[in-house]
């Protein structure tokens, strides 16, 4: 590694520090910071427009009855709300962290493949005005729901063309990223750092990028098989052509729930990054963090009909998903125990990237929890398809994989861009949007179990409450996510200078060998690891 | 390791990737093919 570098230093001297401009650094760009930065921002403005879609459906369940929106256009709003939040808001903003920090950890100039990483994010920004597009297709978008079961998504309009085009393209973004995060991880090393050294957001997006190679050719499986029962006369899915629809709920599902564990493994990865830093110890538990979240992923090829209960299976099947499914609350305690062990005993200190961590460690351990009760057949059986799956989801979602990912920007952020931030603005973003997170969500537990039905525009008198609740909520979190861009705004733009390591706890090699801001090169010449 | 080798140790890593995505995307296809046949 050492002679690699004294090769590029020699022949590429005379472009170091020469930052490109205009617009033409960013379209052509292959530096990991710029296109971590591309990837962050995507994220965000997708953020935005999943949740616009979010409000026209709060808006509409505000009070029982049609007044706002068609019924069409609502299952319209519901499935492009998921498919936007999940592959264009949630999963772009962990690969902008991936780009920004793995890299740095492991002591690396750059990712591996540097042209390949501008591809990835390039082929974002066309897949999302797919999506968008299909909203103006003859018909309006498909409301096919995210997962585009079959055989709705066989018969939908030709919205669903453009939406599966899009899932193609952002499923090979997806997987573009992953080899290049692997390769990266696996062969570019600073030397003396072994595996079991690097910090755990390397790791955790390691197995996360292992996950993305295995599923997302198969969620490419299936949407091509849709797309040739669709134009070409196959019938994979057809039953009348000898297929079965319900195949497709099983290859979905095969993809769709260890896709949950890719939301949720890099903010795993964040908060152990995090909570140490403020907790001024190291992480408790290093190894079976690594061994807990390995056993997550492997376990979440196994449990995907745990989605299926009410789509008929024997019930020898019924027990074995039951079963296989509780098991992963195993290795998930030992990570909140890890988190809550790191805590002990430590010098805490409270500034957002903590709270945000705190949030998360609450919160998804409740969502956690409301996913035990659904892995139980019996009860799935009463609570399938009702706003009790949708409050689980976004416990694991919202809660989960949106308040670690603030944890991670408050908590880079004097790195990526060498300001801090207003800390008391970051305190009140925190606290407006766990109240009116929990405003949001937590009564539509309640809804579920007095049986209202997920997907649909309008309900019975006795939800009407509670809907209310929920959908004033909804706007106070959207409304307190416009704070949080004017704080990073105001963070660029006139933030006072960051200490080169402003968070005391923090020890990995991005704050403890580089200096803040992160120069445009980072390791030129591989640190050495003891 | 030189960067030559660094580079080739990169391009083997990524082949293999590959292969496993090009044996999962077109694996599920096949068998799916062959349930309705």
């Amino acid at each position: 590694m050492d002679a690699a570098h004294t090769h590029s230093h020699d022949h590429g001297h005379d472009d170091h520090g020469h930052k490109p401009s205009g617009i033409m650094r960013w379209v052509k760009s292959t530096n990991h910071k710029d296109i971590g930065t591309m990837y962050l921002w995507f994220s965000f403005c997708m953020f935005l427009v999943g949740g616009v879609m979010a409000l026209i459906i709060r808006s509409e369940l505000f009070q029982p009855g049609l007044q706002i929106v068609r019924p069409d256009f609502f299952n319209s709003m519901t499935t492009y709300h998921g498919l936007i939040m999940v592959f264009g808001a949630i999963m772009p903003a962990f690969v902008g962290f991936a780009n920004w920090l793995i890299p740095m950890q492991i002591g690396a100039p750059d990712m591996a493949f540097p042209r390949m990483n501008n591809l990835s994010f390039w082929l974002l920004p066309p897949a999302a005005l797919l999506l968008i597009a299909a909203q103006f297709m003859p018909g309006g978008g498909a409301g096919v729901g995210w997962t585009m079961y079959a055989p709705l998504s066989t018969q939908a309009g030709p919205a669903m063309d453009l939406t599966i085009f899009a899932v193609h393209t952002l499923g090979i973004s997806s997987i573009m990223g992953s080899i290049n995060i692997i390769t990266t991880i696996l062969n570019m090393r600073a030397p003396g750092l072994t595996l079991m050294k690097m910090p755990l957001f390397c790791w955790t997006w390691l197995i996360t990028a292992y996950l993305l190679v295995a599923v997302m050719p198969v969620l490419a499986g299936a949407v091509t098989m849709t797309l040739t029962d669709r134009h070409f006369g196959t019938h994979f899915f057809n039953a009348a052509g000898g297929g079965d629809p319900v195949l497709y709920q099983h290859i979905f599902w095969f993809f769709g729930h260890p896709e949950v564990y890719i939301i949720a493994i890099p903010a795993f990865g964040v908060v152990s990054q995090v909570i140490p830093a403020f907790s001024r110890k190291p992480l408790f538990g290093y190894a079976s963090m690594v061994y807990a979240t390995a056993s997550i992923a492997i376990l979440s090829f196994m449990v995907w009909a745990h989605h299926m209960y009410t789509s008929g299976m024997p019930v020898e099947a019924q027990l074995y998903f039951m079963y296989a499914t509780a098991l992963i609350a195993v290795p998930t305690g030992v990570k909140v125990f890890n988190w809550v062990a790191t805590m002990w005993k430590g010098s805490l200190s409270f500034e957002t990237p903590m709270l945000f961590s705190l949030g998360f460690l609450f919160l998804f351990t409740l969502g956690g929890f409301t996913g035990l009760v659904l892995s139980i057949t019996p009860v799935d059986v009463q609570l399938h398809d009702t706003y009790y799956v949708v409050a689980h989801f976004h416990y694991v979602m919202v809660a989960g994989a949106l308040f670690s990912a603030f944890a991670g920007i408050y908590f880079w952020l004097p790195k990526w861009t060498g300001k801090m931030y207003n800390e008391t603005l970051g305190k009140w973003h925190f606290w407006l949007s766990l109240v009116f997170f929990n405003v949001t969500f937590f009564v539509q537990h309640f809804l579920g179990l007095a049986g209202m039905p997920r997907r649909i525009p309008d309900y019975s008198l006795q939800f009407a409450e509670f809907n209310m609740i929920s959908s004033i909520g909804a706007f106070g979190f959207g409304l307190s996510q416009l704070l949080f861009l004017y704080i990073v705004i105001k963070c660029i733009t006139s933030g006072e200078k960051a200490p080169d390591k402003p968070w005391d706890g923090a020890d990995s090699l991005e704050w403890t060998h580089l200096p803040t801001p992160a120069p445009w090169h980072s390791f030129e010449t591989p640190p050495v690891i003891k | 390791m030189n960067q030559l080798e660094v580079k080739r140790n990169n391009r083997r890593t990524a082949t293999v990737l590959w292969l496993i995505v090009a044996a999962f995307f077109f694996g599920v296809m096949i068998k799916y093919y062959l349930l309705a046949h």
